[in-house]
Formats: C-alpha cells, structure tokens, sequence
C-alpha cells in the first residue's frame, strides 16, 4: 500500500486540519488525535477493502433534500443555480460539490455547499461564523475549481412524507402501540409535524394525500428567513495549508503502511 | 429478540389493538376474529410481509374485509404481497399491497347477479382457431391436451350477462408479458414468478371486465384497489405504486418557480439560455417581455 498519490475527501478535511490540543506539540508539528483516528481509519478501509459507512436520519435528510435546498436556494435568493454532478480531482483532493453558479464548475463564479437542518434547533439562526469544520471543505471545493467564493448554506427544506410518517411510527411504538386516536399520541405527531414541516403548502404539494394530525396549520416559516448562508473566499495561502497537511498525512499513512518518507516527516 | 419476531409482534399487536379490532368487528362481525388470525398466519409466513408498516397491511387487510373475500393464498381471491419501495431520501421499506386474485374477480362478478357465466382460461397451441379482436375468438377446447409439453399459447376471459350481452377477450402470452412488465414492479418476482398462470388469467379477466362488464360498486372497488398501497380503506386513498415510474422532474419544476417568481429582469436572467429547458422557452420570454413593461 501506497499513500503517496492518496487524495482526501473535502468533506472529510477538518478532521486533517484539527490542530493538537497542546501548545508544544502544535509547535513540534504533530498529528492531532483527530487527525490519527481518521488516518487509522483510512488505513484500515484500504487494507481491508471495507467502507466505514455511517448514516443517521439527519444524513439521509441532508441527501434526500439536496434538490429541495437548491430550489430553495434559487427562490430564496433568485439566483439560478446548476446542480453539481461531477466528482472533481486534483493532485490532492478529491470532492463533489452541490452547485454553482456560472457555466461550468470549473473556474465558476461561485460554488455552493448545502447541508439540510433537522429542525429550526439545529439551523444557525444567531450563528455569526462559519463552523470551522465546513470552512475547510470550501478550501477544498475553491482549491478543486478555481472559484473565488464558496459557500455554506443552511437550509430548512421540509422533510419527507415518508421521515414524518417514521417519526410518528417511532412514537407510536415509543408509546406502547396505543390507539391511533389516543390524546397523547396525536399531539406528539403534532409537534413532528411541526418540527420537520416548514411550508404546509409545499408539503401538501409533494405529497398530497398526506394525512395530517395538526387541525389549523400556522407554522409555516418564510422562505428567505430558511437560508441562511456563510462565504469562504479564496485564499491561495489557506490552500497551502491544505496541500502541506495533505503531504504530512500521506506521509503518517505510508509510515503506517511501512514506508518511510523521512523527507516529509517533520521532526 | 430477533428484529422480524419483534416486527412480527408489533404488527400482532397493531391487530391486536380494540380500534383495530373494532373495525374488523364492524365490517365482518363474529367472523372477524377469524379473519384477524387468517392475516397474521400469513405475515408470519412471510418475511418481507413481517417487516412491512403495519399501517398498509391493515389498510390491504380490511379492503379484503370490505370486499368481503378470505385472505388466504390457497384459495386465491385475495392476496397481501409484500413490496419494497424505495423511499425518495433513498432507504428502503416495506409496504403492503392489496391483491386481487382472478377467483375474487370471479366471486365478486357472481355476487353482483348480472352474469350467467363468467370463465377464464389458459389456451394452449392448437386450440386458437380464429381471431378477430372486433368480433370475437373462436377456440377448439374439444381436442384435449394430452402432451406434457403442450405450450400455452395465451389466456382467454369470458363473461355472458343475464340479458344476454357476450364477450370474450384474448391475449398471448407476450402480450400479458409485456403487460405485467408495464404495470407490475413486482412482474420480477413475487406472484408473477411464483404463479404466473394466476397472474395472467387475472390479467386477462380484469382487463375484460374493466373494458366490457357492467362493473358493480365492489368491482369498481376491487379494478381501483388492486395493486395499489391502501393509504386509508374507507376514503380509497390509494398509491399506485405499481404506476409511479415516472420519476419527478426537480429541474423542471425549478425553473417553472424561478421564471414566475422572479421579481426583476437581473433575477430572471441568470437562468441562462443554455440551461433553459426547451418547453420553458415561450414562459421565459413571455415572463421577459412583462418583466421589461
């Protein structure tokens, strides 16, 4: 095994890019425990041949939704945007952005990430700052493209008829299978309605026979307060960074894998 | 506990609930706690059935009830077959489909006091003698099939109501095919792979009846319900999920919004003339010329 031409995901780079906890072995330049663990994991994934696959109902959301943010995206902010379905390499990294704004994404104006929230709780309504974690994937996707910005924008797309319909299902069994016209039961599948269902009429579009618990419906959220979006810019000595850690954890992988490197080994 | 006897268990106690129990009492009376058992030996008996939402087993299981036809996969009026759907976030589930079988057809069609006789049949080759789809098919039944290997050609459905009215409809074996193939997601396995002599008698006794038959309320209900994922017996909501390949198109729809929600010529226009889809064309440059007035 060979780590040398290893190309790491964007979406993965912060777990790269985390600094060691300590001031000493920040200077002495080592690997954080982060950055170990992930590394291990990669090591053992290629070894063995075998994906470490995680999926949550909030990942499958997050996919399911990708069409939905972009639509959102696009009346939110009425700005047309081309959905992304390349998967994109360089000497690198290796990514596969959303979407974009301009012709191709190569060189394109503007690149636009998404990630779906699970309910208003977990949308950044009051956050002021990027998560750092998805500022290195932008470094990422902007190193891919060419592309001056890059953007993360939360969403809060509706969920699907069928994530509803299992969240009540979860509940009924939670509560012990009781009578579908039971008091408690009904007004639990009222607040999932509320908390996944953020435009009724959207919703009744995609899913028109959908039986709903909650009588009067005045839940609806406007749309431009469902996005809300945090620009990385392109900064060429961010990039650098990027590539020299790249270069430090192939390094640590070939260590692993019994090739020294001793050139690129920091003392 | 295993995971399908814990889902076994809690379609068990999803029948076993006094609203569930209630409704079958309603529909079927003293015969429901015998109707309630007979679902349960079969989602026991299969286990894409044991993992499915019991919601639209119940549903598939009280328009059986309704229709007034026992669920049981010997005698063939009624089926409950298991579906895996693949949900739009793209994980699977199981569903439960309501199925007629050709005996329930049969059944419902004697029940409704119009029809003197009512039939179908496997043909096999040899015994098509003439055909003609405006009027009529002509068969040898009198030569028997005495040939193991004698091939069936096709299936032929025949009706002949009290007043007189005759009709007979034929179809080949390629013809049901392609049918099934159309219309079933499940023409791959289940029911068309396990029986497909059912399967295609059905075929062509549904079709002859939904086309030529005087169809009683329970027949309408059966044509409509069959095949299809109950959403709720009473109201006859209903998904086809036989039907539904037509996948959405995000794209288009997309567009559609962003041409007639655009506020001003800047926003219109960064959908560009490339991406445009062409059926969008005249509302995008209908939208252009209002947006410049």
């Amino acid at each position: 095994m060979d780590f040398s031409n290893y190309k790491f995901r964007c979406s993965s780079l912060y777990k790269l890019m985390t600094e060691p906890k300590t001031k000493e072995a920040k200077e002495r330049g080592d690997l954080s425990q982060t950055t170990i663990s992930y590394l291990q994991e990669i090591f053992l994934e290629e070894k063995y041949k075998r994906r470490n696959e995680f999926s949550s109902k909030y990942i499958e959301k997050g996919l399911a939704q990708e069409e939905q943010a972009i639509t959102l995206y696009t009346r939110a902010k009425g700005v047309y945007l081309q959905k992304n379905t390349t998967r994109l390499y360089n000497e690198f990294l290796t990514g596969e952005p959303d979407a974009f704004i301009g012709d191709q994404i190569q060189g394109c104006e503007k690149g636009i990430d998404f990630k779906c929230s699970w309910s208003i709780f977990t949308f950044p309504f009051y956050e002021t700052e990027l998560d750092p974690q998805y500022k290195w994937q932008n470094t990422g996707y902007l190193a891919l493209t060419g592309a001056g910005e890059w953007e993360t924008s939360y969403c809060l797309v509706n969920a699907t008829a069928n994530l509803v319909l299992n969240e009540k299902k979860a509940i009924w069994y939670k509560l012990g299978c009781p009578d579908e016209d039971s008091e408690e039961y009904i007004k639990k599948c009222i607040e999932v309605e509320k908390n996944l269902i953020f435009n009724r009429a959207d919703f009744r579009k995609e899913d028109p026979g959908f039986d709903f618990h909650c009588p009067v419906w005045e839940f609806d959220i406007p749309l431009e307060e469902r996005v809300k979006s945090f620009a990385t810019i392109r900064s060429e000595e961010e990039i650098e960074i990027v590539y020299n850690k790249v270069k430090r954890c192939r390094a640590y992988l070939n260590e692993m894998a019994g090739i020294k490197e001793p050139q690129l080994i920091e003392a | 506990m295993s995971t399908e006897v814990q889902k076994q268990f809690s379609i068990k106690s999803y029948f076993g609930s006094d609203s569930v129990k209630r409704k079958f009492e309603e529909m079927l009376g003293k015969r429901a706690s015998g109707f309630i058992t007979s679902v349960l030996q079969i989602v026991a008996q299969n286990k894409l059935l044991t993992n499915a939402d019991p919601n639209s087993v119940y549903q598939a299981a009280a328009v059986a009830a309704t229709l007034d036809l026992p669920l049981n996969n010997n005698l063939g009026f009624a089926y409950i077959v298991p579906y895996n759907t693949r949900n739009a976030d793209g994980t699977f589930s199981q569903v439960a489909q309501f199925q007629m079988g050709y005996k329930g057809f049969i059944q419902l069609a004697q029940r409704s006091g119009q029809f003197k006789t009512i039939s179908a049949a496997p043909i096999y080759e040899g015994q098509l003698v003439k055909q003609n789809p405006l009027t009529g098919f002509e068969f040898d039944f009198e030569t028997p099939i005495v040939a193991k290997d004698a091939k069936v050609i096709g299936y032929a459905a025949y009706f002949e109501l009290i007043n007189g009215f005759q009709k007979t409809l034929y179809m080949t074996v390629e013809n049901i095919k392609k049918h099934g193939g159309k219309y079933s997601k499940t023409f791959n396995n289940g029911l068309w792979q396990n029986d497909f002599e059912a399967m295609a008698t059905k075929t062509v006794l549904k079709l002859l009846l939904s086309k030529f038959a005087p169809l009683s309320v329970e027949m309408q209900q059966a044509t409509i319900l069959d095949q299809a994922v109950i959403n709720n017996a009473e109201t006859m909501d209903v998904s086809y999920i036989d039907n539904t390949e037509e996948e959405k198109d995000e794209v288009l729809e997309r567009q559609v919004m962003h041409i007639n929600e655009a506020k001003d010529l800047k926003t219109l226009q960064t959908l560009k003339a490339k991406d445009l889809r062409p059926e969008l064309i005249d509302l995008f440059n209908q939208r252009e010329v209002e947006l410049k007035g």
